[in-house]
């Protein structure tokens, strides 16, 4: 700011300086004038004790002549006489001719008034008598010296010098009186002038001095009533600035505050802020008070970095505020049932400067709840439509029925996985049950969905069996290795929620093409057969309960779907390995209901292991003088009261009995002297065991050594058998048997 | 919900009885409920949890269970408020487990305690709660976690 720039304080300034001028000059005059006066003060003194030096010498002029008279020594009234005479002369000469005189203390005086009349004219004539007298006077200071004579006898008389000075005192004598007189008056008449002019001069002074008091106090006067005046119209101004101000900060929606250096907060806020902060006071609060009992700590050391940040100033402030990181932050407030209340606040910084230099941030604080809420339910939605549009397109190549069975088949698998976590275990022997008997589980669930061709739920089901078979080589087990298993189980489930949320808006899409069908023409067979697949889907998504109506009953006893779904399984299990193989299918329409589920089961993990260890590679079956294709045959035939059995036949290389012993010692299955013992049937049986496998590695496909244990454990849930038969290099040959369905037991 | 974050709730409550109850807990099987009425004891400390993960975590125990703990602890006063407060206790260790591994990322209410009111433990709709048996001695407890 510029010195002179005073703004609204110019006049109070100028007002003030003038007073202070003013007072200055009227000090000055009266030290001036009483320097003045003072010097007039001894001047008039001075001439009135000139009055006294006439009667001096009037005094001395007659002691001398008394002492002429008593022969005493007359010396000293000489030298007074002499004196007196001079300072008389000297005064009175000066005065008369420019006004001036020198005092005793030899400070000079001179005063024009004296120049004029009257005085001029009593100095003159003082003057001619003062030289009349003089002359007298001078004629007895001629006669200066030793005035008496011893005589001889001792006595002492008058010389001659005596005797012509007592002549001349008494000639002064005849004069003197008159004179002195009229010397007085004269000096007396100059000090009563001087006096005059002295008065003159006090009452000049007064004057000036009373004037001035007046204009004192009438400047003070005036300063307070500009004051009075400017501060009541200011106070006016700043009360409707401050009612606008108030009534700004209790209307706007937003929170309004400054933040400072210290990132402190600001006496000045809205109304809002104290709304969506709940609370009352924020004084003496800085922003990070304000923010941590909100937000987690990782927001709150973002929030201070970043208004650091628009604290520097060399800051590009646009380009800051383009990366403001609270532009969204998520606020808890606790609530009264001691949960959180979630709100979405969006801070706004702008950069304030007072004088050019950067003094606060304007902080402006918006509830943005509304739409973040509804960004976040659009995303969600969005990344639903998604990831169910991913779902749709694998499921559009799902056999319906197939899907509507996998879906209620691997619902049951999970529940009963569930159910087998809670049973209470203690014990590590407990926690290993539950191990065994969740891998059948999961494994059924696995090997359908990859059949299906659902990846995703394959490569969860892969991700639950890679966590039971972590925790499974464990040495001591306890719950909280059971802990990842529960989570993949709880998204396993949420997955399938996904899929059946899928499958029910495919239903509703049917209705819709339903709808549509009733009026397009009939004779286009695409869509009369689009539309056979989704009833058959509704049908089927609508019949979790198998006792529903027999349409919906035939479907699910349908072998289409079954034959479909280990065609595609054997496809896939052989493009994986690389192999080339034939699919044919017998008898699998007839598969009661009480056997659907276990069948199914089956078949898919025969198949999958026929094509994975059974079925060469095009090049080992062409150097084994076989077509490149493969041959699998499965065959269900119903024996009646005999029971039923399922056939599983490949034109592989066999059981290699030496490596399947092999892979056992290797799996700690059997010691080697164990297998050495073993016959062909009994190490055939090995493969049956839990975790036994020869694949070298872990695949989705082969590899974990539960496929065959499910096998086992569905066929004695049955109370069933199974049978193998094998040539090496020739086939392999399964044939499980089950009791007839009316004496199936209940899985 | 990470087997890391569920591994940090079942630390903070292990930790406790360890060091209250001079013996450790054992975790049972964990297991889902998602009927939305998960179970209850008598006495249950709850901490509420929002931000990067959103709902509510508590620990239920029985009567049984916290009477012998107090015995334990060489508490005379066997009182429904010393209960209350040992159920509080774990919840507050889990809530402090919590703040150490995730603070920086959740926000962790104060814990309540509720004395035998199933209604009074409100769990976000249509989660699935995952139910972690504690075992301690002959009794068992239960952790509860139901995040979204």
């Amino acid at each position: 700011m510029n010195f002179l720039d005073l703004g609204r304080y110019k006049p109070i300034a100028l007002g003030l300086f003038g007073f202070t001028l003013l007072i200055g000059v009227v000090l000055g005059f009266n030290m001036f004038m009483a320097n003045l006066l003072s010097s007039d003060l001894s001047g008039t003194r001075f001439l009135a004790r000139q009055q006294i030096q006439s009667e001096l010498i009037l005094a001395h002029s007659h002691t001398m002549a008394a002492r002429l008279k008593t022969h005493e020594s007359i010396t000293d009234s000489f030298n007074s006489l002499r004196t007196a005479v001079t300072r008389i002369d000297q005064t009175l000469s000066s005065l008369a001719n420019d006004g001036s005189f020198i005092d005793d203390q030899n400070r000079s005086y001179q005063y024009a008034a004296l120049l004029k009349e009257p005085s001029a004219g009593v100095l003159n004539t003082a003057m001619k008598n003062w030289s009349a007298y003089k002359t007298k006077l001078d004629t007895v200071l001629r006669l200066s010296g030793d005035p008496y004579k011893n005589e001889a006898n001792g006595t002492i008389t008058l010389n001659e010098r005596g005797q012509r000075l007592a002549l001349a005192l008494a000639d002064l004598e005849t004069v003197e009186t008159a004179a002195s007189a009229e010397l007085s008056a004269a000096f007396k008449s100059v000090a009563d002038e001087l006096e005059s002019e002295l008065n003159a001069r006090v009452h000049t002074l007064r004057l000036v001095q009373t004037t001035t008091i007046i204009l004192t106090l009438g400047s003070f006067l005036g300063i307070l009533f500009y004051l009075g005046s400017t501060m009541r119209n200011e106070d006016v101004q700043t009360g409707e600035t401050r009612k606008e101000t108030t009534d700004i900060l209790g209307t706007v929606n937003e929170g309004l505050f400054l933040l400072d250096r210290n990132q402190q907060i600001g006496h000045e806020r809205s109304k809002a802020l104290s709304h969506m902060f709940r609370r009352d006071s924020f004084d003496d609060m800085s922003f990070e008070d304000l923010l941590r009992p909100l937000v987690p700590e990782k927001t709150l050391k973002t929030a201070q970095d970043y208004v650091e940040l628009l604290w520097g100033e060399r800051v590009n402030e646009k380009l800051v505020k383009s990366i403001n990181p609270l532009n969204e932050v998520e606020v808890n407030f606790d609530n009264q049932a001691g949960g959180f209340d979630t709100h979405y606040l969006e801070f706004d910084f702008n950069r304030v400067k007072s004088g050019g230099q950067l003094s606060h941030l304007l902080v402006t604080v918006t509830d943005v709840t509304k739409r973040v809420m509804l960004a976040k339910e659009l995303q969600e939605s969005q990344e639903k439509s998604q990831a169910q549009l991913d779902l749709l397109l694998r499921i559009l190549h799902v056999d319906p029925v197939s899907l509507t069975n996998f879906l209620s088949d691997a619902d049951t698998s999970l529940r009963m996985i569930n159910t087998i976590l809670r049973e209470p275990a203690r014990e590590e022997a407990d926690f290993r049950i539950k191990i065994s008997s969740m891998y059948r589980q999961i494994h059924a669930v696995k090997g359908e969905a990859s059949a299906l061709g659902l990846k995703t739920v394959d490569q969860r089901a892969h991700a639950f069996e890679d966590s039971l078979a972590d925790i499974k080589d464990r040495e001591a087990l306890s719950g909280n290795d059971f802990l990842p298993l529960v989570v993949k189980l709880d998204d396993l489930f949420n997955h399938m929620n996904q899929v059946r949320e899928m499958l029910s808006r495919l239903t509703d899409l049917h209705h819709a093409i339903s709808g549509r069908n009733t009026t397009a023409d009939s004779g286009n067979t695409q869509v009369q057969a689009d539309q056979e697949q989704l009833d058959e889907l509704q049908s089927s998504s609508q019949s979790d309960d198998r006792s529903e109506g027999p349409a919906a009953l035939e479907a699910l006893m349908s072998g289409t779907g079954l034959k479909h779904t280990l065609e595609s399984l054997a496809q896939k299990v052989a493009d994986n390995c690389i192999k080339q193989v034939e699919l044919e299918c017998n008898g699998l329409e007839s598969v009661p209901e009480v056997y659907r589920r276990t069948v199914k089961d089956i078949a898919i993990q025969l198949v999958r292991n026929a094509v994975a260890h059974g079925i060469e590679t095009p090049v080992d079956r062409l150097s084994a003088s076989k077509p490149e294709t493969g041959q699998l045959s499965i065959e269900f035939v119903d024996h009646g009261d005999q029971g039923v059995e399922l056939v599983v036949q490949d034109d592989g290389c066999g059981l290699q009995l030496d490596r399947i012993k092999q892979a056992a010692i290797e799996h700690g299955l059997v010691t080697r002297a164990q297998a050495a013992l073993m016959d062909a049937r009994q190490t055939m049986s090995l493969i049956f065991r839990p975790g036994f496998s020869t694949s070298d590695t872990v695949t989705s496909d082969a590899g974990r050594g539960a496929g065959m244990d499910l096998v086992r454990s569905l066929v004695a849930e049955h109370n069933g058998r199974v049978g193998m038969s094998t040539a090496r290099g020739r086939f392999t040959r399964f044939k499980i048997w089950l009791p007839a369905p009316s004496k199936a037991v209940a899985a | 919900m990470s087997d890391a974050e569920l591994a940090t709730f079942v630390e903070g409550t292990t930790r406790y009885f360890e060091t209250i109850g001079h013996q450790p807990a054992s975790v049972g099987s964990p297991y889902l409920v998602d009927n939305g009425k998960p179970t209850v004891h008598e006495f249950t400390g709850m901490i509420n949890i929002a931000g990067k993960r959103r709902g509510v975590v508590y620990f239920t125990a029985s009567r049984s269970m916290l009477t012998v703990l107090l015995m334990r602890m060489g508490e005379t006063e066997l009182t429904e408020e010393n209960m209350a407060d040992l159920v509080g206790e774990v919840a507050n260790t889990i809530s402090g487990n919590a703040r150490r591994d995730y603070g920086t990322d959740f926000m962790i209410s104060v814990p309540q305690v509720t004395t035998g009111h199933a209604d009074q433990v409100v769990l976000p709709d249509g989660a699935r709660s995952i139910v972690i048996p504690i075992n301690w001695r002959s009794h068992a407890a239960h952790l509860v976690v139901c995040l979204e």
